[in-house]
């Protein structure tokens, strides 16, 4: 018997282990046998009659093997393996782009830089920058500018916002936002917007008079209600 | 009752450890010299010991460099392990105390040398 | 003592491969990323109708639409206000998410309170009922439809005129859940719902005298 056959007796002995234990094993054994024999040959014996005496205090390898193999639990190399196969498929999942990463990317754009989901044409109707920013229920009203322009006898006001969730992970409401004048009726026109789960932005034009300082956004749910002012400016409106 | 035994050669390496982190033939050399040679056992068997104080959290294992260059694997005692070698050394001095107790008064009262 | 290059044993290297897991899940979940519960498409939904605090209250299954297969439906109530929601399960797709919802408010304190929802794929479509009655005088309830006479032609009115006309409930409508009595059943839907320009709920009660009178909001969903 050398010390390689020894290893080998006790190494096919080990049925439960995995490749990587079982080499950790086998370095840890051949560790431990060189130690020994050098601690003999210190004493002055030769290699052979080293690895020869060595050997005989090693015991007998079949049974080292089995002792060795009964204290590797199965259960707990099921759970790791469970958990490897949870995490591969978590990363194929990520990798074939199943997470909402896109509603996320929109509801922070919302915030940071809400301009640069906005076409140009809005940004034209615009000629005050504003950014008042009104809670209404669970969402966000955020008023991004205003614009005024006089068009034959007509005079109209122009407000850009966009409303999302108040949490970062929230979802944005599809309640709709009524217009009133500075008089307090409501006020006509049309616009238009586009949205996305997380983030919706919106253009209203409403027919006001020329020179009204404000209109008032109104937001109603369920009896609560409301009310923002967006201020006007009419220096530009004038062709 | 203990909620884990442990047998005689996991509680005697498990005291070695109490002392300092030692390596697998470390742990055979001094276990002879310390107590003169009474327990010799079979070195290959101290592996299983080791791995299964291991598997029951006694014990945990780290790598260190040999003066050799050899990468040795160092066992450690845990705060789990220094709680059970505990338990373990109460309930055997309360043991060897009732043996003694026994004897001496089977004898009556001759002292044992 | 410098414990470098830990050994890791099988109990260890499982333990912190299923606490990666778990972590994982729970930022995935918290920040919808993926949502691995029903409940949380219901949130969504919720989220998006504005419905406060909401609750299930019944789950059921309904598999008519193609769309709907893997779908659950679920009667929601919230704090002042219910929902009627369908949300479907795609592994790929980022977890539960939901297909349809209507809404109904209640918040007006006139114990009737109700929302019809409609979905249709293709050529068919089911609709429901739902709601809560908080007054407990009401035993049963009527639902009535105004459409365009179109839909109506031995009414003899003109066809961009309104009529209205009864709906059938197909199932009994009120059930009680924790106390609290709701409303919930399957209705029978005309083919042209287009035409379709409001309902009316009435509640009576054991005497057969209307008690109220109410609005249901509605909305119908295409696929």
């Amino acid at each position: 018997m050398t010390r390689q056959t020894y290893t080998q007796q006790v190494l096919s002995c080990l049925r439960r282990l995995t490749e990587a234990e079982r080499s950790a094993v086998q370095a840890e054994l051949e560790a431990h046998m060189e130690d020994h024999m050098l601690a003999l040959m210190d004493l002055g014996y030769e290699e052979e009659l080293a690895e020869e005496r060595m050997l005989q205090h090693m015991g007998d390898p079949a049974e080292v093997g089995r002792e060795l193999d009964r204290q590797y639990s199965t259960f707990w190399l099921v759970v790791s393996r469970a958990a490897t196969v949870c995490l591969a498929l978590l990363a194929a999942l990520a990798l074939t782009g199943t997470f909402n990463t896109y509603y996320l990317f929109n509801s922070i754009r919302a915030r940071v830089a809400p301009w640069s989901d906005i076409q140009q044409e809005w940004e034209e109707a615009v000629n005050q920058q504003l950014d008042i920013r009104q809670p209404v229920g669970s969402d966000i009203l955020r008023i991004l500018g205003s614009g005024t322009k006089i068009e034959e006898d007509e005079a109209v006001a122009v407000v850009v916002y966009c409303q999302y969730d108040q949490s970062p992970f929230g979802l944005v409401s599809d309640r709709n936002i009524g217009w009133l004048d500075c008089r307090g009726e409501e006020a006509i026109g049309g616009g238009g917007g586009h949205s996305t789960s997380a983030a919706a932005y919106s253009r209203r034009e409403l027919v006001v008079q020329a020179g009204d300082p404000y209109v008032t956004a109104v937001w109603e749910r369920y009896g609560e209600r409301v009310e923002l002012q967006v201020p006007l400016e009419w220096e530009d409106a004038y062709e | 009752m203990k909620k884990q035994s442990i047998d005689h050669a996991q509680l005697l390496v498990l005291s070695l450890l109490a002392g300092e982190d030692m390596y697998g033939y470390q742990i055979i050399v001094e276990l002879a010299r310390r107590s003169d040679h009474t327990f010799e056992m079979k070195e290959g068997t101290l592996y299983p010991v080791l791995h299964g104080l291991e598997r029951a959290g006694a014990v945990e294992a780290y790598q260190q460099e040999a003066p050799t260059g050899r990468m040795r694997k160092y066992y450690h005692i845990t705060r789990k392990g220094t709680e059970l070698l505990k338990t373990e050394e109460e309930s055997w001095r309360s043991y060897s105390g009732a043996v003694n107790a026994v004897l001496r008064s089977s004898i009556g009262g001759l002292t044992l040398a | 003592m410098n414990k470098r290059n830990k050994c890791p044993d099988r109990r260890r290297k499982a333990l912190r491969r299923c606490a990666l897991l778990a972590a994982i899940l729970l930022f995935l979940s918290v920040t919808r990323l993926y949502t691995p519960l029903p409940g949380m498409a219901i949130a969504e939904a919720a989220d998006v109708c504005d419905v406060e605090n909401p609750e299930v209250v019944d789950w059921f299954y309904d598999g008519t639409l193609p769309i709907t297969r893997f779908s659950l439906h679920a009667l929601v109530d919230g704090e002042r206000s219910m929902m009627l929601t369908a949300v479907s399960f795609n592994p790929l797709a980022g977890g539960w998410y939901y297909r349809a919802f209507s809404e109904a408010e209640a918040w007006d304190g006139s114990g009737l309170y109700a929302g019809v929802y409609q979905h249709g794929q293709d050529d068919k479509a089911v609709g429901y009922l739902f709601g809560r009655i908080d007054d407990p005088e009401i035993v049963t309830v009527e639902l009535t439809e105004t459409v365009q006479a179109v839909l109506a032609p031995e009414s003899g009115l003109h066809p961009d005129d309104e009529v209205t006309l009864p709906v059938t409930l197909k199932d009994v409508p009120i059930f009680e859940r924790s106390g609290t009595s709701y409303l919930l059943t399957e209705i029978e839907l005309r083919e042209q719902s287009y035409f379709t320009r409001g309902f009316q709920l009435t509640g009576y009660d054991k005497d057969g005298n209307a008690v109220a009178t109410i609005e249901p909001h509605w909305r119908y969903w295409h696929t």
